[in-house]
């Protein structure tokens, strides 16, 4: 199931992608974006809990996207951004927005299957929201 | 001039805690929640914590090494009580678990400091306590590294100006834990396992300047989460009687004779216990009282504890419990307590305004408890017996008695004493033929007949037919006709 939430990141990524920018700035984006996630899940289960939830959303992705696996590292004890920065800024830019979003969904979608849908948009709210810098992508909220 | 401080009591939010914590937990207490895992300790912590948080007295809940918070949250939110709306505002989770691995007391207390700095909570829960005991590192010298950050953080907390909650895996209260004496609050959650059933009860073994119901108290979870079963001493305000009121008025068995047998009706408030062999025609004289309740307008609740509740039940009680009018308490799990039932009864005869109350039967009753409540059943009984008769009602119980005929018994377990009035029913053999006969052996305070009567039942009910007045020995089941054949006169407490 593709939530809400997911879904705009989606949108934003897509509207980089329209505006010309670079596979970097894509990169750029989507790593700020997981560092709000981070933030927002590390007081709740720690920065561990974080890294596992990231690192097997990663091994779930490339089998859809297996250039992602260049970034999958296994047991961590925090996530490695900078890792995934480098390994997008090597594609395309929309390759590099697409597969980010999914990247998003799926991690979304993993925590929804643990916390549920309701409290999982709660939780990574602000981090769909504000990773964005364009009025646009705003428009699109409820 | 009075200058003393106002202790202010937070309500919890679980039905029955605060009448059995003697009114609510104290404003600012640091209290202490223990029990072996498994018992509802952070289930309770939840509870009390999404009851009490709002946006202005928000919660702080710390993780320090308990479930794994993402499990603990994908469970509690299976309750009613867990709003996910508030996750994040009133209510904020903090996971510590890394920082308490490492075994460092000062740098745990440090990290609830910028914590509760950063966001000043109302209220804090730790979760857990015995975990950080055992993760701590063995040599320097273990309980007084632990009571030093226990009283830090007890001291900590009452200066943030919030009421704090540990929950602790102790096993037993004898560990003299240096906790206990520090805490203002401990309450204590177990599991009695006896046989197959598994009842859940807490103690309140100390709330500070509290009159704390004293005891262990059974306690269920369920969807809507924790429910704890107090015991009712208080009588329901507008309903209840007085006791120099009750038996001043009377009520309608709905069988007109047997009215008159027992002078006039069943007094209103008494307990009536119907005791007979099984067939004999209890329960139908049970129906029979509520039926006639219906009649009247006044509404009926039935406990019912039988493994199929609606398999051969009287079609007119059927009727009315479709319709609403009579309330059905059911229970079949093999854990209940008498409280829980009482709690159950008392919550169906308010919202009915209920005047009548039927237990249908004691026996079954009995046999639907847990066994660890087995052995109390008398002093139960009475408790029970009480409440519902101060709350106003009157109670009609049905007992099964065996067919034993050398004696004269109203209950297997000693519980008629307990009664305001008795009637028995028995068979009895007379030419040929198996009747049924029942007499009124006791309405406390009132004259009554002591006629023995023959009944039978039809697809109308009970009708009650003559004395028979020509056999002797109807007790012991076998009677024989009297040899001096003489009419017998036999005026003597009937008061027809």
């Amino acid at each position: 199931m593709k939530s809400e939430r997911s879904s705009i990141s989606a949108e934003i990524l897509a509207q980089l992608v329209a505006q010309g920018e670079d596979a970097a700035s894509i990169a750029e984006a989507a790593t700020r974006a997981w560092q709000q996630a981070e933030d927002v899940l590390t007081p709740l289960i720690g920065k561990r809990g974080v890294a596992a939830l990231y690192q097997r959303s990663i091994h779930i992705t490339t089998s859809i996207y297996p250039w992602l696996a260049a970034c999958y590292q296994g047991v961590q004890h925090e996530m490695q951004l900078d890792l995934l920065k480098q390994t997008l800024a090597q594609y395309s830019s929309a390759d590099a927005a697409i597969a980010s979003a999914e990247l998003f969904n799926t991690f979304h979608d993993l925590l929804a299957s643990l916390i549920g849908q309701s409290l999982t948009a709660r939780l990574l709210q602000s981090v769909w929201i504000t990773s964005s810098s364009g009025a646009a992508a705003r428009d699109l909220l409820p | 001039m009075t200058t003393k401080v106002t202790i202010h009591r937070l309500a919890t939010g679980v039905p029955g805690l605060d009448t059995i914590l003697g009114g609510g937990v104290p404003e600012l207490s640091f209290n202490l929640i223990a029990g072996a895992s498994g018992c509802g300790k952070t289930t309770l912590a939840h509870q009390m914590m999404f009851a009490m948080a709002t946006v202005e007295r928000p919660a702080l809940y710390l993780t320090v090494l308990g479930e794994p918070p993402l499990k603990m949250l994908r469970y509690q939110q299976q309750f009613d009580f867990f709003d996910g709306s508030v996750v994040g505002t009133a209510v904020r989770f903090v996971n510590l678990a890394e920082v308490t691995l490492t075994g460092d007391f000062d740098r745990v207390l440090e990290c609830i400091v910028a914590e509760v700095e950063k966001n000043p909570p109302a209220f804090i829960f730790v979760d857990s306590f015995r975990s950080v005991v055992l993760s701590g590192l063995p040599d320097n010298n273990e309980p007084n590294k632990l009571q030093k950050f226990v009283q830090q953080l007890g001291m900590l907390t009452v200066s943030w100006q919030a009421t704090t909650f540990l929950l602790g895996e102790y096993l037993s209260e004898i560990d003299a834990n240096p906790v206990f004496a520090i805490a203002d609050g401990l309450f204590w959650l177990r599991q009695s396992v006896q046989r197959n059933s598994m009842v859940r009860k807490i103690q309140i073994l100390k709330m500070r300047g509290q009159p704390t119901i004293p005891g262990l108290h059974s306690f269920r979870i369920q969807r809507a989460g924790i429910e704890v079963f107090a015991p009712v001493s208080a009588p329901i305000a507008n309903a209840a009687l007085a006791f120099d009121e009750r038996g001043t008025t009377r009520m309608s068995v709905g069988i007109a004779a047997l009215d008159k047998m027992l002078g006039g009706g069943l007094p209103v408030g008494y307990s009536l216990m119907v005791a007979g062999p099984s067939g004999s025609g209890k329960s139908i004289l049970a129906a029979t009282f509520l039926a006639e309740g219906v009649r009247i307008g006044e509404a009926g609740v039935i406990a019912a504890f039988e493994q199929h509740p609606h398999r051969g039940r009287n079609r007119m009680l059927v009727d009315c419990i479709e319709a609403g009018e009579i309330g059905v308490v059911e229970a079949s799990s093999p854990d209940l307590s008498i409280d829980e039932i009482l709690v159950l009864l008392l919550r169906e005869t308010r919202r009915l305004n209920a005047k009548r109350v039927v237990i249908d039967s004691l026996s079954s009753f009995e046999l639907s408890l847990a066994p660890t409540f087995r052995d109390d059943f008398r002093e139960s009984m009475l408790r029970l017996i009480t409440a519902l008769t101060r709350a106003g009602v009157t109670v009609l119980m049905t007992s099964e008695l065996e067919d034993r005929y050398t004696d004269l018994r109203f209950s297997s377990n000693g519980t008629a004493f307990l009664t305001d009035a008795i009637i028995v029913q028995r068979y009895i053999e007379v030419d040929s033929r198996l009747l049924r006969m029942l007499v009124v052996v006791k309405v406390r305070g009132s004259a009554h007949s002591n006629q023995m009567r023959e009944f039978h039942i039809d697809d109308a009910g009970i009708h009650i037919d003559g004395m028979l007045t020509g056999q002797e020995g109807l007790l012991g089941g076998r009677p024989t006709h009297k040899l001096s054949v003489h009419k017998v006169v036999d005026t003597h407490g009937d008061i027809e």
